[in-house]
C-alpha cells in the first residue's frame, strides 16, 4: 500500500536503527528465523470429511493437543460482509468441523467469536452467512467481539504508537486462540489471512464500525501489532474457496481446494501468499515480523502434508509489486 | 410476551450503578446506557455525567428529549456535539472513494474520519435542539445525502471504492433515513428497508419501524415480524440495545411518534 511508506513501517518506535537506514532487504535476518511447521491439505469441497482431515493434521502438533485438552478454545472466524455470489467468510462448514476437531481433543468449551468491521447487527450477519445454523446445530456459543469486554492490552511492537488497544478479553483470555481466515486477496494489504484476520478481536464499541482508528495508524503496522500483542496459538486458512482480484468484498472465487495450517502465523501466512504467487518478503508487515519470531522464508518453513500449485491470484494494479517474478 | 417483558428485562440487566453494558452483567457503556434510557428506563443521570460515552455522546439530546431532568445535560452535551469534528482524508486516501471527503461529519472516534451511523447520531440530536439551520447541521445532511448508495439505501459510509459500486445495509440506512428531512432520497432510503423482510434481526426490524415511523409512515406487518424473535426472558438477542430499540419501535408503532422522531 502506497500510503504506509516501507521507511515509517521500518522505522516504527521498536524498529532499530540500523535497520530503517538501510532497509529490509539487507537486514531480513534469514538466519535469526526460527524453523516452523506448516500443514498444507488438499480439500475439494467443504462437503468431504473435514473433520477427520483435520484430526489428523492438527494431530501432528502435540503443543496444540495438549493445550486443547480441558481449554476454552476461542475460533476466530472471517464474518465482515454477506453477499451470497462471493466467498468473503470462513465457511460456516469449515467452522463446524473444526469445533469439532478441538473437542475430539478434549476442549471443555469452544466458542465462535468474531466482531465484524462493517456490520454492526451481527445477529442478522450471523444468520445471512449460515453460521447460525452450524451454531445451533453444534450447540456453539457465539461471541460478538465488537461489544465483548474490552481489555486493555500493551502494543510491544507499537508500529502504529498507539502504545496499547482495547482488546476482546473472549480472544485475549482463551486458553487456545485459532485464526480461522478465508484467503483472500486485500485491497489495501496485498493478502487477507490469520494475522490480519485479527482485525475482528479489536472491539467496535471502542474504535467503531469500521475500526477506522487502525486504518489510521497504518493498517500493516496494526496487523503486526495485534498480532504480537495477542499471538493466537494455531491457525487454520480457509483456502477451499478463496477469492482473489478485488478482496476482501468484491473479489471473485477461487478453487484453491486447500486449508493451510500450523502453529506459527506469520510462517502460515507467508506460505499462504506464496500459494496465491505473491512475494511475501515484499509485504511489509511479513517482512517485519520476522524480528519478532515469525519465520517467512521458505527456506525455514517445513511444508508437510499435500503439495498444492500455487494460482496466480488477480490483484489490483497498485498491488502488482507485490507478486512474484 | 410484550413491551413490557421486555421493559422488565432491560430493568433487571441494570448495573447498581445504573448504567447498562451491552450485556446484562456487563460494565456500563454508553450507547446501551443511552439507548434504554430512551426506551423510557430512567436515565442514571449521575453515571450519564461522568462517564467516558465515546460516541454514544452524541445521541444523548436526541435519546433523553423526553427526560425533562435531563434538560441541563441534553444542552452541555449539544456543545460538545457542536466542537467535535472529524479528521480530514486528503486527496491521496480520498482518489479510490467516489464521495467527497472534503464534507465534514461525525466520526466514532477522535481525530478519524466520518461515518454515516455517529453522523445521523448528530444530525438528529441537533436537529432536536433545534439546531436545524447549524452550519454543522447542514454539514452533516449533505454529508449522508453525499454518502447514499446506489440502491438507495446506506451503508458505514463508503458508496463505492475503487470502481466498485457498494451495498447497503438496513441499519445505517434507517439511521440517516431519520437523521434526513423528506426527500426523494429518503423516499430511496425508506423502499430500500422494505427489504429487511428478508434481512430479519431485532435491530434490522426495529430500525426500520422507527425510520418509517419518523416519515409519518405505518409500520405495516414489521411489528408482526419483530415479537416473534422475543425471548422467553423478554430481551432481544440477550443484548441490551437490540432490546431497547425493540421496545422504541413496537411503542412507535403503537403511537406513531418516537424520541428520535423529528417531526415538528
Amino acid at each position: 500500500m502506497s500510503s504506509i511508506s516501507r521507511r515509517r513501517l521500518l522505522i516504527g518506535a521498536a524498529a532499530g536503527t540500523a535497520a530503517a537506514a538501510v532497509g529490509y532487504s539487507r537486514v531480513w535476518p534469514l538466519l535469526r528465523q526460527p524453523r516452523a511447521r506448516v500443514t498444507t491439505l488438499k480439500a475439494a469441497s467443504y462437503d468431504i470429511d473435514l473433520v477427520d482431515l483435520l484430526v489428523r493434521a492438527v494431530g501432528e502438533y502435540p503443543r496444540t493437543v495438549a493445550r486443547a485438552k480441558g481449554a476454552r478454545v476461542v475460533l476466530k472466524p472471517n464474518l465482515v460482509e454477506w453477499d451470497p455470489k462471493r466467498p468473503i467468510n470462513t465457511d460456516p462448514r469449515l467452522v463446524a468441523a473444526v469445533a469439532e476437531v478441538f473437542r475430539h481433543f478434549g476442549a471443555s468449551e469452544v466458542v465462535v467469536a468474531e466482531g465484524p468491521g462493517h456490520r454492526r447487527d451481527s445477529e442478522l450477519i450471523v444468520e445471512q452467512s449460515g453460521l447460525r445454523d452450524v451454531l445451533d446445530q453444534l450447540r456453539l456459543a457465539f461471541v460478538d467481539l465488537n461489544m465483548d469486554t474490552p481489555r486493555r492490552t500493551s502494543l510491544p511492537t507499537n508500529y502504529t504508537g498507539l502504545g496499547h488497544l482495547e482488546l476482546a478479553r473472549t480472544a485475549t483470555t482463551a486458553d487456545l486462540l485459532v485464526s480461522l481466515p478465508k484467503m483472500k486477496t486485500h485491497h489495501w494489504a496485498g493478502a487477507t489471512l490469520s494475522m490480519k484476520n485479527l482485525f475482528g478481536i479489536v472491539p467496535g464499541v471502542v474504535y467503531g464500525w469500521p475500526k477506522n482508528p487502525l486504518h489510521w495508524a497504518g493498517i500493516e503496522q496494526s496487523i503486526l501489532d495485534i498480532w504480537a500483542a495477542v499471538r493466537p496459538h494455531f491457525a487454520i486458512v480457509d483456502g477451499i474457496v478463496a477469492m482473489d482480484g478485488d478482496g476482501p468484498l468484491r473479489g471473485d472465487p477461487v478453487a484453491m481446494g486447500t486449508l493451510v495450517l500450523g502453529e506459527q502465523l506469520p510462517a502460515i501466512d507467508a506460505t499462504c501468499t506464496r500459494l496465491m504467487k505473491f512475494a511475501p518478503e515484499r509485504m511489509e508487515y511479513l517482512a517485519v515480523a520476522t524480528r519478532y519470531g515469525g519465520t517467512v522464508s521458505a527456506s525455514r518453513i517445513d511444508i508437510e502434508g499435500d503439495v498444492i500449485t500455487p494460482y496466480d491470484f488477480k490483484v489490483r494494479p497498485h498491488l502488482q509489486h507485490l507478486k512474484a517474478g | 410476551m410484550s413491551i413490557q417483558e421486555a421493559h422488565a428485562w432491560l430493568e433487571q440487566a441494570r448495573n447498581p450503578d445504573g448504567s447498562w453494558g451491552y450485556l446484562a452483567g456487563q460494565a456500563g457503556r454508553g450507547e446501551p446506557t443511552v439507548l434504554a434510557s430512551a426506551a423510557g428506563l430512567p436515565a442514571p443521570l449521575d453515571w450519564l455525567r461522568t462517564a467516558d460515552l465515546g460516541f454514544a455522546i452524541l445521541l444523548v439530546p436526541a435519546a433523553l428529549s423526553a427526560d425533562p431532568a435531563a434538560a441541563d445535560f441534553r444542552k452541555a452535551t449539544t456543545k460538545r456535539i457542536l466542537k467535535m469534528h472529524s479528521a480530514h482524508i486528503d486527496a491521496s486516501g480520498g482518489k479510490y472513494l467516489a464521495q467527497d471527503v472534503t464534507i465534514p461529519g461525525w466520526s466514532w472516534y477522535p481525530h478519524t474520519a466520518a461515518w454515516v451511523e455517529p453522523t445521523a447520531y448528530a444530525v438528529i440530536s441537533l436537529k432536536k435542539m433545534r439546531l436545524r439551520d447549524d452550519e454543522r447541521v447542514q454539514e452533516g445532511d449533505a454529508l449522508l445525502r453525499d454518502r447514499q448508495c446506489d440502491d438507495g439505501g446506506w451503508n458505514y459510509g463508503n458508496p463505492q471504492i475503487f470502481d466498485q459500486r457498494l451495498t447497503s445495509f438496513p441499519g445505517p440506512t434507517a439511521w440517516a433515513v431519520m437523521a434526513l428531512d423528506p426527500s426523494p432520497a429518503v423516499d430511496r432510503g425508506l423502499a430500500r428497508l422494505d427489504h429487511v423482510r428478508q434481512e430479519v434481526s431485532g435491530q434490522s426490524l426495529s430500525l426500520a419501524i422507527l425510520a418509517r415511523v419518523a416519515h409519518g409512515r405505518a409500520a405495516q406487518d414489521l411489528p408482526d415480524l419483530l415479537l416473534p424473535r422475543q425471548r422467553p426472558d423478554g430481551s432481544f438477542n440477550a443484548r441490551v440495545d437490540t432490546t431497547a430499540l425493540a421496545v422504541l419501535a413496537l411503542r412507535a408503532a403503537v403511537e406513531g411518534t418516537h424520541v428520535f422522531d423529528l417531526t415538528p
